[in-house]
């Protein structure tokens, strides 16, 4: 859950204390070059005259922060009202299936924008099943729902995507709380209504509004989604200062823009910093089985299936379109050839080398964060616990990239990092830095839960420190270390906000969200099959990284 | 009055009350006393309304309580969590039910000033429930339950959360508290209704309230359950064992389940000989006792109670005299206790007495004569 972090120190073996100070610094040095100096870099850009001259003339971009703010509190909204039901079915009810129904819900989150868009696409596009569907049950000469380039499709998907958000903070704490507590509102005289509205209420209100601004910042900041299924017509701030530094070659007012995003985002993560303090004022909690109970009456009994149901058909249904689509043609016939097609160069193609390699340098990329962020990622942890002054700055300034949108990293590097700007050493260290607060935030939880005693128990046994670290540090954490592994992994495999001002289309490192997106821009039925092709391998990669994680990670820990 | 008429309630298809009979006047405080797993809690959510009987009848004051839903029974219950609403201070706690009954915030304050007085918390209004100690959250969920004049208070392992000190100290006030909040506190029924917006009539239940509150009070603790009850009820598997004032309960446990419960271990398995004057034999020799009601040859257990013995001062003529070796005595500061071995045809067996402190016992391993007064034996059906 949510800020359980045990307070128990950990501190390193005394072998290491002094002559690894150095070896401390490296991740830190890494965030300085690869982090905070490309964001003072947009500072320094935008602060000047002409600039906010440019900036203020375009009142067409005060539409687009507007937009961006409206269409990112609907999608919160949205979010929580369908969500909020779902979360207490998780929190009241045990029935058959249920891990597997957790499970299936959390997938969109480690589904790439990419492929979540294309999934969308697929699902409810002109010859997507669902209106396939819908003209054969009514025989209509053409596709009833048109939601490409709609906000609806835009708002579908950031809901398909953060459902997992108010399920699995909501949901938790609402299964943990104490049941008594209604109890003893109910036998002081509260009807059931009034406890609920007395009780249970204004105990959630925390884990709401976190998850709340969890959800708004996601969206605040969406842009594979806006892009793809949005269209041109829609113009968020993410997806504007791409536009106007790629398209209409003006880093000026995409610095503007890139710094009101930055003050945004920060201003958000603080918020949602301190509402995670809210959330763990002790409160009454009881382990979550005492509380659960099956459905009793029919009523009951048929509510919580018809929801199973709506959540299972909601969760599965844009995945299993484009799967289907990328093994159909055009006349619904079965085919292979669209990732046959993947090896090939095609004449004309929108794309300069054969897809393949796109999906190879996905992979090679995704390896190397791996390792990459996995060694910052240790060596950030060990930095953070240390027992030293400097130790309530050095968590937040780690967990800052998360909050950084991804577009916003990758126009800062196009300003800062002069001519190593493009070269594919810059997608790793973009795709590190992405990926390094979610391997900090697996293992870190996990180090400082170790006890003290267990490292003393060893050394009393006749342990050198080396010893006990090894004997008992390095086993425990290593758990914790695959999983943050197996995250970076997948977020490397999907990250595209950054890669796409890095990488180019005619490029030779080229990789597969990009790759998709190339394809899902152009018209044509091949185009289209490709980019599905594409995207069910990247799906496939994902959901097994997935199903790793929740294998191996220590329950609860490591979560957001 | 409160009846609980063969109660029965499973779970999972498992049986947890098979049969629970129990009454409880106005005013009187009674206490379920039985080890966990019982039902002993049961019983009492199925009192509150926080569970139903599978069967059964549940009256008070001659209205059938299992038509009333929870929050209309106007009980007050302690949890043995407490249960106190994190998100609210001491005292926005204790006004909760006076909250839902619509009062006038003058007068839920004054009333809430009155039970914080009352348990000794005056000062504690302000506080957030988290600052406070077990013992001080034990009064506070206290205080709630009393705030709105509940005609039953349900206690459920009151003191079972908190530590030894601790829960000795609040067993003596509890009961004094029980009393005081029972007899003078409440309010007469017609100025209740009359500060009353909502217009709702719970005078059915309140009909034949007499002012008086009863309390109910579960508990695995004999020594709690004798400090606070008037009467006790010991469950046992789902039933009620026996039931009485606490001084009878000590002195005449009926069965052998009740008697070890609390605390009694010097049971062995005899044969009444003879009904006047009284005797049984068992395997430390033939006894006299006091109780009359047997017949010759009832197959009995015989309860000697560790009070039971005092040093042997003649020949070992005497009646009631038994020998035995004094194998461990272990001082315990106003009495200690000897554990004495009897050989018999079966083997040794043991059985455990308490002297007083003053008494001067012989050297561990050495033969002890031991006197066993008759009125503190007791025969139980076997």
């Amino acid at each position: 859950m949510l800020g359980k972090v045990n307070m128990t120190s950990f501190s390193m073996p005394r072998w290491a204390s002094r002559s690894s100070f150095l070896l401390y610094l490296i991740p830190l040095v890494f965030l300085l070059i690869f982090f905070f100096y490309p964001l003072v870099n947009i500072f320094a850009r935008s602060l000047n005259l002409d600039a906010i001259d440019k900036f203020i003339e375009q009142a067409y971009l005060g539409r687009v922060a507007w937009f961006t703010f409206w269409q990112a509190a609907l999608s919160t909204i949205l979010t929580l009202v369908l969500g909020l039901p779902v979360a207490y079915l998780f929190a009241t009810f045990s029935f058959p299936g249920k891990s597997l129904l957790r499970a299936l819900v959390t997938v969109p989150f480690v589904l790439p924008t990419v492929v979540v868009a294309a999934a969308f696409r697929a699902l409810l596009g002109p010859q997507g099943p669902v209106n396939g569907l819908l003209v054969n049950i009514f025989e209509l000469d053409h596709a009833l729902i048109r939601l490409e380039q709609t906000l609806a499709i835009i708002l579908l998907a950031h809901i398909y995507y953060n459902m997992a958000v108010v399920i699995r903070l909501v949901g938790g704490f609402w299964a943990n709380l104490n049941p008594r507590l209604t109890e003893a509102a109910r036998v002081s005289g509260a009807s059931p209504q009034r406890a609920f509205m007395e009780v249970t209420a204004p105990l959630l209100g925390p884990p709401i509004i976190g998850a709340s601004i969890l959800i708004f910042l996601f969206t605040f900041t969406s842009f594979g989604v806006i892009l793809i299924l949005g269209g041109p017509s829609f113009s968020t701030i993410e997806t504007e200062i791409y536009r106007q530094y790629v398209t209409f070659l003006n880093p000026q007012v995409a610095a503007m823009l890139a710094l009101l995003q930055i003050l945004f985002t920060f201003l958000l993560m603080l918020l949602y910093a301190h509402w995670q303090r809210r959330l763990v004022v002790p409160l009454d909690f009881r382990p979550r089985k005492s509380t659960l109970r099956r459905p009793r009456k029919f009523i009951e009994k048929a509510i919580v299936s018809l929801m199973v149901f709506a959540i299972c058909l909601f969760m599965v249904s844009p995945l299993l379109a484009l799967i289907l689509r990328s093994v159909t043609d055009r006349n619904g016939q079965f085919t292979l050839a669209y990732y046959q097609a993947l090896s090939v160069q095609r004449a004309g193609s929108i794309i300069f080398v054969p897809p393949l390699i796109a999906v190879r340098n996905s992979a090679v990329y995704a390896f190397l964060t791996m390792l990459l962020a996995g060694f910052l990622g240790v060596l950030g942890a060990l930095t953070i616990s240390q027992r030293s002054r400097w130790r309530g700055w050095l968590d937040p300034i780690f967990m800052l990239p998360l909050g950084a949108s991804a577009v916003t990293l990758g126009f800062a590097y196009m300003l800062s990092l002069g001519p190593l700007r493009t070269s594919a050493f810059i997608v790793l260290a973009a795709h590190t830095l992405v990926a390094l607060p979610f391997v900090v935030r697996s293992i870190l939880p996990v180090m400082q839960a170790i006890r003290p005693s267990l490292r003393e128990a060893a050394a009393v046994m006749g342990a050198t420190p080396f010893m006990a670290w090894k004997e008992v540090d390095f086993p425990i954490i290593s758990r914790a270390l695959l999983v943050g592994a197996v995250f970076a992994f997948t977020v490397s495999m999907g990250e595209f906000g950054a890669t796409s001002f890095i990488v180019r289309p005619n490029s030779g490192f080229l990789t597969m969200p990009i790759a998709i997106q190339r394809y899902l821009s152009q018209p044509g039925a091949l185009n289209f099959g490709q980019a599905m092709a594409m995207s069910a391998i990247l799906m496939a990669v994902c959901v097994f990284g997935f199903v790793a994680i929740e294998r191996v990670r220590y329950a609860d820990v490591g979560e957001f | 009055m409160l009846k609980v008429r063969d109660i029965h309630k499973s779970f999972n298809r498992q049986s947890v009350l098979r049969g629970v009979t129990m009454a409880a006047q106005a005013g009187e405080i009674v206490a379920l006393l039985g080890p966990s797993g019982c039902g002993k809690t049961t019983i009492l959510r199925i009192i509150a309304g926080l569970e139903t009987a599978d069967k059964g009848e549940l009256f008070f004051n001659g209205v059938d309580l299992t038509q009333v839903p929870i929050h209309k029974r106007r009980f007050g219950m302690v949890f043995q969590d407490f249960a106190l609403f994190p998100h609210k201070n001491v005292e926005q706690n204790v006004a909760f039910g006076l909250k839902m009954l619509n009062w006038k915030q003058e007068r839920v304050n004054e009333r809430v000033g009155q039970v914080l007085r009352l348990v000794g918390l005056q000062e504690f209004g302000g506080r957030a429930v988290h600052e406070l100690s077990g013992g001080e959250q034990q009064r506070v969920s206290l205080a709630r339950a009393l705030a709105p004049f509940p005609s039953v208070l349900l206690l459920d392992e009151p003191l079972a959360s908190l530590d030894r000190a601790l829960r000795e100290r609040l067993m003596n006030e509890l009961r004094s508290i029980l009393i005081r909040a029972g007899t003078t506190a409440t309010v007469p029924t017609s100025t209740d209704s009359g500060d009353r917006t909502d217009g709702t009539s719970d005078a059915v239940i309140r009909a034949g309230n007499v002012g008086l509150m009863t309390s109910i009070y579960v508990t695995h603790d004999q020594e709690e359950a004798f400090a606070i009850a008037d009467r006790i009820f010991v469950m046992n598997e789902g039933r009620i064992e026996q039931s009485g004032i606490p001084v009878d309960l000590y002195r005449r446990p009926e069965s052998v389940f009740v008697a070890r419960f609390l605390g009694m271990e010097n049971l062995l398995p005899a044969e009444v000989l003879g009904t006047d004057p009284p005797k049984i034999k068992c395997a430390v020799g033939e006894l006299i006792v006091s109780e009359r009601d047997q017949h010759d040859g009832d197959q009995i257990t015989l309860l000697i109670r560790p009070e039971a013995a005092e040093l042997a001062t003649t020949n070992g003529a005497d009646k009631n005299v038994v020998e035995g070796q004094l194998t461990e005595t272990s001082f315990r500061g106003r009495h200690q206790i000897a554990t004495v071995q009897f050989s018999s045809e079966e083997g040794p067996i043991m059985l455990k007495f308490h002297f007083d402190s003053r008494v001067l016992l012989p050297p561990t391993s050495s033969s002890i004569s031991l006197k066993l007064n008759p009125g503190q034996m007791n025969l139980l059906a076997s």
